[in-house]
């Protein structure tokens, strides 16, 4: 929510820049994500004037011309040509001096109709103050001539991210509230003057003229409904100061009564909203708190239309909704130039209701976010008394009848039981009693004294106090918790690490030390990613209700899937690499207080390898696992599992002590084909848990392998391979080689020998050697020349420095 | 030339295709460079204004489908061929034809995950203060994900946690209701399921997978948290802040300093939100910190007297401290990863950095 800086500042005195203020509240009480100026920089060169004479035109009939006094040097006036009529002699103004740059126009020197002009008297809409444009602004008269605009309208805003049970915060004074509390300082309540009236009950208004009836069938979902009629309001535009009010707070000015229920708003912290009496269903009329029926429609103040679904908390007059309560009037209620007779509400809405409405219809409104937090009562009978006050003096509105009240809600301050040590210890702060009491008060908690015990009456707007703890929060948070002093914690147990967990920190270290490289996975799997693999027939139990997006809805019961997704990428990268995921999937549960059985699983991918081997590589890789831990594994051929996916003649199960814990085989090459990978893949899974009872050298304790890796970026644009064959002598060493080769351009990014071998046709003391050269640049795709140069330049540095012959 | 029936021709010739020999002798006929459709294409720049106006969208059109049954046809004479071959490369997974030993050639080294490791450091240094490690379920109930941390139905917290909710599928007996069950949005879902099972003093440090309905740039579906929890008598808001300090400066360096903010979780009172010192300019100001010295980094607070309830531990004898954090963010801030998708994309660039 905003909060101008200027307007808490009239709340309340302290002195602070906005952000000394902006800091304090963060730590103590609302977090302020941003500070804005308001009132722009063009108000520097607009000044107050004053008319010192005003003549007609004398060659056009609407327009004036004003010498104005704006303080310039030698006392002399300006000559400004104006065409509204509501200017007269001694009025303060605000002058635009030639330079200016209002929002809309750049103001210069003119000549009108053979008269010279030295600038422009402005109307409020010219200066960015609301829409008004009926006329010149006239300004307070004890304005000095001559002060910049600048310096009178300039405001700063508060963003603040108001906590979730801080409903009562979402308004000025509440917040003045805590600034009051933070700097030790009292409201200026003068400025807010309400006069404390409780509210008696009645459900009806002006027997005769403009009657009003109020019927809550809600009384859940609405604790507390008031209801004001006022007559002969006069719409019209608001007084200034308060559309700037409501300017620097985000909220668009509409009309005077419009304006005033979101001033209220602001100020108050209660929601309101008015009715146009004459649009509801007449004789008799009636306002029903309701929940909706099927099928009813209501279009909003938004002018849309919507069909609510059953069981919306609607207000509404004996034939239709007329609003969705808390979230957004409707429009053929709305207040218009020609209201005169009003239905002001002021009502407490439940926010579960609240939550249930802008779910239904998409709307998330200044009202609704505050009802959204929960709300005290208390604040809407605050609210309607101020706005009441308020549309009296600004709108001319006269009051019909008492107020109506309707609702369960009772004024009932509660007492918390206080015991200051012990609230203290608990904070760990060391604070005198004095000054602990004197926070709670300034928040408006009041201390109650009893012959046995302290006890704290809570205000009536904080809902969220409700236990001794609470209490604690608020001394110490206002007080400071950078003042929480550290104990040393003596707590003491019996550590029961569970076995599995040293298990699986040793297992990845081990596969690492074996060669493969860890993934992370993700626990959710792509139905399109499943069926492309041909997995998706593969058994899974859990689906997600609300998936992200039409696929992603399937909690994976294995890793294959899953895992072979990241081979796909790196294979366009990488000759051959071998991976692993050690994670958990997702079974029925046997046990009744758990939703599912979460078994870990050991997966591994193995890629590049010789076709008629890489079966055989994936299998070393798990025997050299179990060797590890003490374990062996047997392996049972089985040709006989038609799974589209896997390889029909290349697929083993995988025992341990005659279980079966998992499988063994090569993708089949169809899959493959299907997801674009080139060479082939061999996959394992096994039932990682079904080891841990028998898994022996498992390190107790847990230990990071010590790392300062800084993240290099790596370039993301396409990569390009090229082999090379050449024949050296057999003494060269072919790491020293690559190593060279790659020193050659940038844009190597590696070398890799793939094939070797010594021959009598190359040649006593000669071998052949064949390396592939991966090359990619950081800012660019290369291009097809860009790449022969670099092999150009390999070739000869090989010919030239290692006498190569290239083949 | 009448195309349809050219298209006619077509379908009846490649319905006979046995191979990619015959395909190809195909794809010569009609689209070769003097294949019959070409020809027609060709011949398209002879023709009237108007005419090439209804004939030339046609031709083109039959080009694009008959290219399109080629390629389709060529993926279905693949998939019989790799079929075939498959079938015929039968392995005996006892007999092995592997010839070297794993070590001598292949991989020099693997890499672990960077948080992985970062995970066994947080487990390392809680290890070394006397706290248990304990794993936590995915998969979680409303109940202990919500409702027992004082988050009854229709908190408002419950909107700012977009929570997956899942379903049982596959089986026959089918009870559960679709909002019972979630992936969990917090590991403090462990905290009441910890409490029910052991009497305080209580000491645990659970780290484990989170999900939320989030994803951009700073936000995973998928990420990891840890929290902390702590369970004893007269436990104060001093045991929390000694010991997070502790912890935060075991985590990211020796200089670092935390405070403690006010703020609102409702299975805390009071609820806290800590910064620590920014890594990156040691607490001047730098832009990772905008400016302020500042990174928030953990949410903490006392046990909710409700939270202590619902696990079966009088509040009235016991107090207790938890906090919790996300690991991503952890790790990137050790390792200077600007994105928390790298974390998830297992890119072999990425990797093996690590």
């Amino acid at each position: 929510m905003k909060f101008s800086y200027n307007w808490l500042k009239q709340l309340v005195a302290f002195d602070k820049t906005p952000e000394e203020l902006a800091e304090d509240l963060s730590l103590k009480s609302v977090e302020i994500e941003g500070i804005e100026k308001f009132g722009g920089d063009f108000l520097e060169n607009v000044v107050v004037g004053e008319i010192k004479e005003i003549e007609k035109h004398p060659n056009a009939d609407k327009l004036q011309v004003a010498m104005v006094d704006i303080g310039a040097s030698g006392s002399a006036l300006s000559q400004i040509i104006c065409g509204a009529s509501n200017i007269a002699v001694g009025q303060k103004v605000p002058v635009a001096r030639p330079g200016a740059r209002l929002p809309a126009d750049e103001i210069k020197m003119a000549t009108i109709r053979g008269v010279e002009s030295y600038g422009m008297l402005c109307a409020p809409d010219e200066l960015g103050f609301g829409t008004e444009h009926a006329g010149i602004m006239i300004l307070d008269h004890s304005l000095p001539i001559g002060k910049k605009l600048s310096e009178i309208y300039t405001d700063w805003i508060l963003e603040g991210a108001i906590l979730s049970n801080r409903g009562d915060l979402q308004n000025h004074l509440g917040l003045a509230r805590e600034i009051a509390a933070i700097y030790n300082k009292s409201l200026k309540e003068e400025n807010i003057l309400l006069p404390e009236v409780e509210a008696v009950p009645s459900t009806s208004a002006g027997r005769h003229e403009l009657s009003l009836q109020v019927k809550n069938q809600a009384p859940e979902a609405c604790p507390l409904y008031l209801a004001q009629v006022i007559k002969n309001v006069k719409i019209a535009p608001s007084p200034m100061w308060l559309q700037q009010r409501l300017l620097a707070c985000g909220m668009k000015p509409i009309n005077n009564v419009v304006d005033i229920t979101n001033f209220v708003m602001l100020e108050q912290g209660n929601p309101l909203h008015a009715f146009d009496y004459s649009k509801l269903a007449q004789t008799n009329a009636e306002i029903i708190i309701r929940l909706s029926t099927k099928s009813e429609k209501i279009k909003t103040l938004d002018d849309k239309e919507h069909e609510l679904p059953e069981g919306l908390l609607v207000i509404a007059d004996r034939e239709k909704p007329i609003a969705v309560a808390g979230v957004m009037g409707g429009a053929d209620s709305e207040i218009g130039t020609d209201t005169t007779d009003i239905i002001l509400e002021s009502a407490n809405f439940s926010s579960p209701y609240i939550r249930r409405s802008q779910r239904a219809l998409g709307l998330r409104t200044e009202a609704s976010s505050r009802f959204e937090k929960g709300l005290s009562p208390y604040l809407a009978e605050m609210s309607l008394t101020r706005a009441t006050q308020l549309l009296q003096e600004i709108a001319g509105g006269e009051l019909v009848g008492e107020k109506i009240v309707a609702g369960d809600w009772k004024r009932e301050q509660r007492e918390i039981a206080v015991d200051f040590d012990k609230i203290k210890n608990y904070l760990s702060i060391d604070i005198t009693e004095e000054k602990f009491w004197q926070i709670l008060e300034t928040l408006g908690f009041e201390k109650v004294e009893t012959i046995h015990e302290l006890s704290l009456r809570i205000p009536l707007w904080r809902i969220d106090i409700n236990i001794w703890q609470d209490i604690a929060e608020e001394v110490g948070r206002i007080y400071g918790l950078d003042k929480v002093a550290e104990k040393a914690l003596v707590t003491q147990t019996t550590p029961n690490t569970p076995k599995a967990l040293y298990f699986d920190q040793t297992a990845r270290k081990s596969l690492v030390s074996l060669g493969l490289t860890e993934v992370f996975s993700y626990a959710i799997l792509g139905s399109d990613w499943l069926a492309k693999t041909k997995m998706l027939a593969h058994k899974h139990y859990f689906e997600i209700t609300n998936p992200l997006n039409e696929y992603d809805y399937v909690m994976r019961s294995g890793l294959w899937a899953g895992l072979l997704k990241y081979a796909v990428e790196n294979a366009k990268k990488f000759e051959r690499f071998a991976l692993f995921d050690l994670t958990k999937v997702y079974l029925p549960s046997e046990q009744d207080n758990v939703p599912s059985k979460e078994e870990k699983h050991l997966a591994i991918l193995v890629y590049g390898e010789d076709d008629n081997e890489g079966l055989f590589v994936a299998k070393k890789y798990l025997d050299s696992f179990a060797e590890k831990f003490g374990l062996q594994f047997q392996y049972e051929n089985d040709y006989f599992d038609d799974k589209p996916y896997k390889h029909p003649g290349r697929n083993a199960i995988v025992n341990f002590s005659s279980q079966k814990i998992g499988r063994l085989c090569e993708i089949h090459p169809n899959v493959l084909r299907e997801i674009d990978i080139k060479k082939r893949v061999w996959m394992a899974e096994i039932n990682f848990d079904a080891l841990v009872d028998d898994a022996k050298n498992i390190e107790e304790g847990f230990a990071e392998i010590p790392s300062s890796v800084i993240f290099q970026e790596f370039s993301r644009f396409e990569v390009s391979k090229r082999d090379i064959a050449f024949v050296v002598d057999a003494s060269m060493n072919t790491g020293d080689l690559a190593d060279s080769i790659k020193s050659m351009a940038r844009e190597i990014i590696s070398v890799e020998l793939f094939d070797e071998f010594k021959s009598a046709k190359l040649g006593e003391g000669k071998k052949s050697l064949a390396y592939h050269i991966v090359m990619q640049s950081a800012q660019r795709t290369l291009t097809d020349q860009e790449i022969n140069q670099i092999m150009k330049l390999v070739s000869d540095h090989l010919v030239k420095d290692f006498g190569a012959q290239i083949r | 030339m009448d195309l349809e029936k050219l298209k006619q021709q077509f379908i009846e010739d490649i319905a006979k295709v046995q191979d990619e020999h015959s395909l190809a002798d195909i794809e010569t006929k009609f689209l070769g460079r003097k294949g019959e459709l070409t020809e027609i294409l060709k011949s398209l720049a002879g023709l009237t204004l108007e005419k090439k106006k209804v004939m030339g969208p046609k031709a083109n059109n039959l080009r694009d489908w008959m290219s399109e049954k080629i390629a389709d046809c060529k993926f279905q004479i693949a998939d019989l061929k790799w079929q075939k071959i498959a079938k015929s490369e039968k392995q005996d997974i006892n007999t092995p034809t592997l010839h070297y030993p794993l070590s001598t050639i292949h991989y020099p080294n693997g890499h672990l995950h960077p948080l992985s490791n970062f995970i066994f450091k947080i487990e390392r240094v809680f290890e070394e203060m006397g706290f248990e490690v304990v794993d936590s379920y995915d998969i979680e109930t409303d109940y202990y994900n919500f409702t027992a941390l004082n988050i009854p139905p229709d908190h408002p917290t419950r909107d700012t946690q977009d929570t997956f909710y899942i379903k049982k599928i596959n089986q026959a007996n089918n009870k559960s209701k679709s909002d019972e069950f979630l992936l969990k949005t917090q590991t403090s879902s462990m905290q009441v399921r910890y409490m029910k099972n052991h009497e305080p003093p209580i000491k645990i440090i659970v780290p484990g997978k989170c999900f939320r309905r989030d994803d951009d740039a700073t936000h995973s579906p998928q990420f990891h948290q840890f929290e902390g929890l702590v369970v004893d008598k007269d436990l104060t808001m001093g045991h929390l802040k000694e010991t997070l300090s502790l912890v935060m400066r075991k985590l990211l360096g020796e200089e670092t300093k935390i405070r403690f903010r006010s703020s609102f979780f409702p299975f805390v009172e009071p609820g806290l939100e800590v910064d620590v010192t920014c890594p990156f300019c040691k607490g001047q100001g730098c832009n990772v910190c905008k400016k302020t010295g500042w990174i928030e980094m953990l949410g903490a607070g006392m046990v909710h007297p409700n939270v202590l309830r619902e696990g079966g531990i009088d509040p009235e004898i016991y107090s207790g401290f938890a906090f919790g954090t996300g690991i991503e963010r952890l790790a990137m801030m050790k390792h200077k990863i600007p994105n928390i998708k790298l974390l998830y994309e297992n890119d072999l660039r990425f990797l093996n950095q690590f």
